[in-house]
């Protein structure tokens, strides 16, 4: 999924080391990773990354069915990473699994679209 | 606010004054020592007064971030003119420029940054005026172009985004987080050069006297001595 803002773009995808994927295996751990480019506008900018997942019968992240990243980018800021283990739990319980991402900049009035990733539960 | 926190409130107890500039009521709004980011940073900003014809929008922003080996000045404000013209302008400005105060930068290669709703994309041309010409070739989000006496970034969006009356948070003790879009950004640390290019551009300057706007820009530029 790839959001771009002004001066700044981020991709958030989930990851089996640093392949990006959309079939997961259940007993499996994975990495559900923001990153960004540097950041090269010269106004602040808060932003928010809210995850969420239906429920937690076959994804789940480590703070549950939602995972929430918040930071503030400011000029000359270098590109950053951040990353939330996934797990796909024992037994596969559905054959598709959904994460929506939404992004919110705390100083713009309009926000980007939420976005998702349909994954394959293999 | 640390990174990892979810939510970013309003600026609260902001220091507040009116003060006149040339004539100009204006209020003003300080906040500072903000830890939110990698470096401290004190947020300002200059707000039309009551009963003036740009009452309660913010006529110009600027942030001053604790640095190492000195603090770093950032101005920015709402520009209401589009990519050809906003280009158009810089061209003229860039031009004048290079002819009397920044010769040196003739024979200098431009870096920057220009973003579509695509893709962003660093450059690099051999000169100021070319880079320029290549950001009237696509319809860009932002850009951003390098300059020893200070960069600059421009949005490009329609229609704007009209905050909400200063004034409402005011009266509540606090400061809105929205900023007036799209925004014309610079830094100032070096220099406030760019407070004359701004105010070609910038939302209030049918409704402001024009030398009225630019002290009013450079006030908020607050360049260090």
């Amino acid at each position: 999924m790839k959001f771009r803002l002004a001066g700044i773009s981020l991709d958030v995808d989930v990851k089996d080391g640093h392949a990006i994927v959309n079939k997961v295996r259940p007993g499996r751990s994975y990495g559900h990773v923001v990153q960004t480019t540097k950041y090269h506008h010269l106004v602040p900018t808060n932003l928010t990354i809210t995850s969420n997942l239906n429920d937690t019968v076959q994804l789940q992240f480590n703070s549950g069915s939602t995972w929430i990243f918040a930071k503030q980018f400011q000029p000359k800021d270098p590109g950053t990473q951040k990353n939330e283990p996934l797990q796909c739990i024992t037994p596969r319980a559905r054959s598709q699994d959904q994460i929506v991402v939404s992004v919110q900049d705390s100083s713009a009035t309009k926000q980007p679209n939420p976005q998702s990733d349909l994954l394959t539960i293999l | 606010m640390e990174e990892g926190a979810s939510t970013f409130p309003p600026y609260e107890n902001p220091k507040i004054d009116e003060i006149q500039i040339d004539g100009l009521t204006v209020v003003t709004a300080e906040v500072a020592n903000i830890h939110e980011g990698r470096s401290p940073r004190s947020h300002f900003r200059i707000i039309g007064g009551p009963k003036t014809s740009v009452a309660g929008h913010t006529l110009v922003y600027s942030d001053t971030y604790t640095r190492t080996p000195e603090d770093e000045v950032y101005s920015y404000a709402r520009h209401n003119v589009d990519q050809r013209v906003l280009l158009e302008r810089l061209e003229g400005f860039l031009t004048s420029a290079l002819v009397t105060d920044f010769a040196e930068l003739v024979h200098r290669p431009a870096t920057g940054v220009m973003q579509t709703a695509d893709e962003m994309t660093e450059f690099e041309y051999s000169g100021y005026l070319e880079a320029v010409d290549a950001m009237k070739s696509a319809p860009l989000i932002f850009a951003r172009m390098n300059f020893p006496f200070g960069d600059m970034t421009v949005e490009f969006q329609h229609p704007a985004d009209i905050a909400e009356n200063e004034f409402r948070c005011i009266s509540e003790g606090t400061l809105q987080r929205d900023l007036e879009r799209p925004l014309f950004a610079f830094e100032a640390t070096k220099s406030d050069v760019w407070t004359t290019f701004l105010a070609s551009i910038h939302w209030a300057r049918g409704r402001v006297q024009p030398e009225v706007l630019r002290q009013v820009l450079k006030m908020a530029a607050r360049v260090p001595a």
